[in-house]
């Protein structure tokens, strides 16, 4: 048997974050301290004791939610101490000529019959009825109940119309960055170090791999945002929404999540445009900041292998999760290549490869709307649109128009509801059904849908109000 | 009354009516409106089918469940026995054995890999036996076998089973089952086919009896020389010989030895490997060799010399070249079976390709106006997962340190495809398995053929220590221990086989049969 050890120079982990990334830091810090928390590697996070946020709140979905949970962030404690809110659709405000709006829900619409996606029937459907009326906004519980502003937990037998709920949690950003602090510094080792110059720690150490969660420096010249300004305001909304909403503007758009009695909007928008000077917000607002945004790049792993970048970039100031589902991927995926540090190339070339290809997914759900955007009568849509063009996205796009499949990419999700929600939120319903649809008459169609319209409507209806 | 888009491809024609060709006119024949479609299938009683791909995957279940098939039916119809694993002899070196099972090794504790304990805890205990800790391996050791249960928390769903069965008799069923719903069989030879002269489509099949068959859309299922997808249509081959030596194959069938084993026999030989595959009725076994080292009849000689026993066919020889088209779909034509490629039958891939080309080509079925698009998405999809198939094989001649023969030093030395050498390179140095979403083979089957054939890797993960692995080990003891507890109340797959064979009302094995299966080899997704 040949002989295995573990790599034994490595002992401390260092995270670097800046003032502009404090939250991916101390997210890559507890996630870190949990992750290594029965061993002997200590982790550091040199940080700015005072910092920007780059959201006032974040929808956090499944996927950090059960992050968040390992760490005993649960949902309580994001309720009690994080303000969350539940989360249900985007809606989307004016993102074509003609200023409609739009729900996209968070989970998958419809349901499949005999095997064949939803979308294909209603395809047929709007098809052979010539009838727009017949839209997935009408299908999705999701949506339903966004709209009725009603809320439920989902239920767990699958033979129940409330199974196909889906919610996530929007939370202040602020407080989840305390609690992930707290989790980093209670699992023990974590040395929080108050530096204005953290590279100077320990740089030429053998045992220590750095975690460099600062603002992207790098530049990725074939990639750019047609934004380059956030601006963000904290005021007291009207009245509560299971939506986030996102509304389309002449030179960007504004982006509204609501908390328990708080919303967080923020304006993305370029400097080189000139919009019509629509305020955020009119009401109670009570603070304001703006910044630039990041650049962005590929997180990648330094050829020596002492220093990860694990960067803030512009994708992360996007998502409306501030990057933590990226993250929460690329640090999953970095523990187990630990042991390569400073020894094995292939971890490291391992790594780039993967990020590289991770990168992609998440850029194209952080310009989705942009891409998707249907608005071409200002300078700045006509350019932007121009500027977004992605080889995978517009392949995904193209392929399900004209198929109403979501063609298989590897580092995209294999069943993404919101991805198809937001497609056809966009009116970009596939031009053509699946001839698996035909396995029934039209009118017999047309009375299976109605049923389960209606069943979703009475649903969303009588559950009760947030 | 049903109306079909006027845009709509209604007329389907296959060509070929061997296993590709059936289950493909089944699937299609249950799945399309036949007011709106129409499956016609050309084959000729004169040509062969090649007959082998005996050994399937468990992905058939769910192809068969799709379908509406019973369970117990099908294995009735086909004299199949239960399928899970395979047992692969002397490849690592001359004298070894391991099964590749159709389920996990252990489970990740705090989300690091089973095997980075497992490696840790052999180091301190050398006795330790990675096989102990998967239950369809310690049951096939065995020759037992219980179906698996559906509840996700259960040990017992850790696994999962695909059947050997005898392929004629499969195609023989879905034929009936085809024609019942609807399929036009059109005996006959193609004599020659009408090309459209518009874009080069395929337009018509002239049959030798002097028919012509008309299609919208063809399905070429006749074999290795790819009477139209090749001949017509011109797709070009990548020729995968120089990973893949192995060009040509003798199949025989034999009486029984004895019982029937749960798992397929692999069994590495001088120039290649030979298969032993145990039906109810009947041995299936066959030779795959590389004529470059070894003769024909040497060849016929190893294997009737291993025979498990009396033979009782005449030999049936097959020459290929291991590749794949360059397209499987090309204009209005797709390629499913040995017309889209050839995989040697090392891991059974065979039956699994062609009812993944039907479902992906289900999934994608065409209208003439998105025909272009959903062929590049069909073709991406399919040379993907050829591609991965192939390093997969590659890995079983490549990481052997057997040199004893000028076959096995050629493979130990090969110059294999980059992404299967940095894929090891990455478990040799860190233990890490590169996964993926899109594929057949992943975590538990890579660690099962890397372990078996004595790749280890260099470091483990570094949240194994003292502390965690101690957590571990007790962790292991007690899976351990529970899998041979199960594999004690497991009935020997003799009593199964025989059991699924009795007719309907006396079949006591009835109520575990058809339980939802997934498209994946292993058990619990």
């Amino acid at each position: 048997m040949s002989e295995i050890h573990i790599n034994a120079e490595l002992k401390q982990i260092k995270v670097i974050s800046d003032e502009h990334s404090a939250l991916g830091g101390w997210f890559t810090s507890a996630m870190a301290a949990f992750a290594l928390r029965d061993t002997e590697i200590s982790v550091s996070h040199a940080t700015s004791k005072h910092y920007t946020l780059s959201h006032g709140s974040l929808t956090l979905q499944a996927d950090v939610l059960l992050a968040l949970q390992d760490l005993g962030i649960t949902e309580k404690v994001l309720i009690e101490q994080a303000n969350a809110t539940p989360f249900l659709a985007n809606q989307y405000i004016g993102w074509s000529n003609k200023g409609q709006s739009s729900l996209a829900g968070l989970a998958k619409s419809g349901v499949p019959l005999n095997g064949v996606g939803f979308v294909h029937y209603l395809t047929r459907l709007r098809n052979e009825k010539r009838d727009g009326q017949w839209n997935l906004e009408a299908f999705s519980l999701n949506t339903m109940c966004a709209a009725n502003n009603t809320f439920t937990r989902p239920s767990a037998d699958p033979r129940s119309i409330l199974s196909s709920l889906e919610y996530g949690l929007r939370v202040n950003a602020k407080s989840l960055c305390s609690l992930l602090k707290q989790v980093a510094v209670t699992h023990g080792k974590v040395l929080e170090l108050d530096s204005s110059n953290p590279e100077s720690n320990d740089k030429a150490s053998l045992s220590m791999v750095t975690l460099d969660c600062r603002l992207c420096a790098s530049d990725d010249s074939s990639d750019s945002l047609p934004i380059d300004t956030i601006k963000i305001i904290e005021h007291t909304p009207k009245e509560a929404s299971l939506s986030n909403v996102l509304e389309c503007l002449d030179n960007g758009y504004i982006e509204r999540q609501y908390l328990q009695n708080k919303c967080y909007s923020r304006r993305f928008s370029s400097e080189s445009f000139d919009g019509s000077d629509v305020p955020i917000e009119s009401e109670s607002s009570n603070s304001s900041r703006q910044f630039s945004m990041a650049k962005l790049a590929s997180d990648t792993w330094q050829p020596d292998g002492s220093t990860i970048y694990l960067f803030e970039t512009g994708v992360h100031q996007l998502l409306d999760d501030g990057g933590l589902g990226y993250r929460t991927q690329q640090l999953a995926s970095l523990w187990p290549l630990l042991s390569g540090a400073r020894l094995s190339e292939t971890a490291v070339k391992y790594f780039c490869r993967m990020s590289a290809q991770r990168y992609k997914y998440w850029r194209d759900m952080a310009v989705l709307p942009m891409y998707l955007c249907n608005k071409d009568n200002t300078e700045f849509w006509q350019l932007a649109t121009s500027q977004l063009v992605n080889e995978d996205l517009s392949y995904l796009v193209n392929f399900y128009v004209d198929t109403g499949v979501l063609p298989q990419f590897e580092h995209y999700p294999a069943d993404s509801g919101l991805l198809e929600n937001t497609l056809l939120a966009f009116e970009r319903y596939p031009q053509n059904a699946d001839p698996l649809s035909y396995i029934w008459d039209i009118s017999e169609l047309v009375s299976r849908l109605d049923k389960l319209r209606q069943l979703i409507k009475q649903t969303a209806v009588q559950l009760p109000q947030i | 009354m049903f109306k079909a888009p006027t845009h709509q491809i209604k007329r389907l024609v296959i060509l070929g009516g061997g296993t590709a060709g059936w289950m493909t006119a089944a699937a299609l024949s249950k799945l399309l409106n036949p007011n709106l479609f129409t499956v016609t299938l050309v084959e000729s009683d004169a040509i062969g089918t090649v007959g082998v791909g005996e050994a399937t995957l468990p992905h058939l279940r769910f192809f068969n469940q799709r379908l509406g098939i019973d369970e117990g039916e099908f294995i009735r119809a086909t004299n199949a026995t239960i399928k899970a694993g395979i047992e692969f002899s002397n490849w690592g070196n001359i004298g070894d054995a391991y099964i590749h099972p159709f389920g996990d090794y252990g489970e990740p504790l705090n989300n690091v890999s089973f095997q980075h304990y497992f490696y840790q805890a052999q180091k301190r205990n050398s006795a330790l036996n990675l096989d102990d800790y998967s239950l369809p391996v310690m049951a096939c050791k065995q020759s037992k076998f219980a179906f698996p249960t559906t509840e996700p928390n259960l040990l017992t769903s850790t696994y999962s089973y695909a059947y050997h069965i005898d392929a004629g008799l499969y195609a023989k069923y879905l034929r009936g089952f085809s024609e019942q719903r609807g399929v036009n069989r059109v005996e006959g030879k193609v004599e020659s086919v009408a090309m459209r002269k518009s874009d080069g489509s395929v337009a018509s099949l002239k049959l030798d009896n002097g028919g012509v068959i008309n299609g919208d859309f063809f399905v070429d299922c006749s074999g290795f020389r790819g009477r139209l997808i090749e001949q017509c249509l011109h797709a070009g081959y990548e020729d995968w010989s120089h990973w893949l030596p192995c060009d040509r194959a003798i199949a025989v069938q034999s009486e029984h030895n004895g019982k029937p084993l749960p798992f397929t026999k692999a069994i590495a030989r001088e120039a290649g490997w030979q298969w032993q595959i145990p039906l109810k009725h009947r041995m299936g076994n066959g030779y795959v060799y590389s004529s470059q080292y070894i003769s024909d009849d040497t060849a016929l000689k190893t294997l009737f010399d291993n025979l498990p026993g009396k033979p009782s066919s005449e030999p049936n020889r097959l020459r290929f070249t291991t590749g794949k088209r360059q397209s499987s779909w090309v204009k209005n034509c797709v390629a499913i079976g040995l017309s889209s490629g050839f995989l040697e039958p090392l891991e059974s891939t065979s039956i699994y390709l062609i009812q993944a080309a039907i479902m992906k080509l289900i999934e994608l079925l065409p209208q003439r106006e998105n025909l272009a698009a959903k062929r590049s998405e069909y073709n991406r999809y399919f040379s993907n997962e050829m591609d991965k198939i192939r390093d997969f094989l590659i890995l079983h001649y490549h990481a052997t340190q057997r040199e004893d023969t000028p076959f096995w030093s050629f493979c130990k030395h090969l110059d294999i495809p980059q992404s299967l050498a940095e894929k090891m390179q990455l478990y040799k140095e860190i233990g890490v398995i590169e996964d993926y979403k899109y594929g057949l083979f992943l975590t538990p089957s890579w660690l099962a053929v890397y372990h078996g054939q004595g790749v280890t890797p260099a470091m483990g993960d570094v949240r194994v220590n003292k502390a965690t692995l101690a957590h571990a080990e007790k962790y292991m003891s007690s899976l351990k221990l529970n899998i041979q507890q199960c594999v004690t109340h497991m009935p020997t797959h003799e009593h199964i086989v025989s059991m699924l064979h009795e007719t309907e009302q006396n079949n006591p094995t009835a109520s575990q049969l058809n339980r939802p299966a997934n498209f994946s080899l292993y058990g619990r997704s």
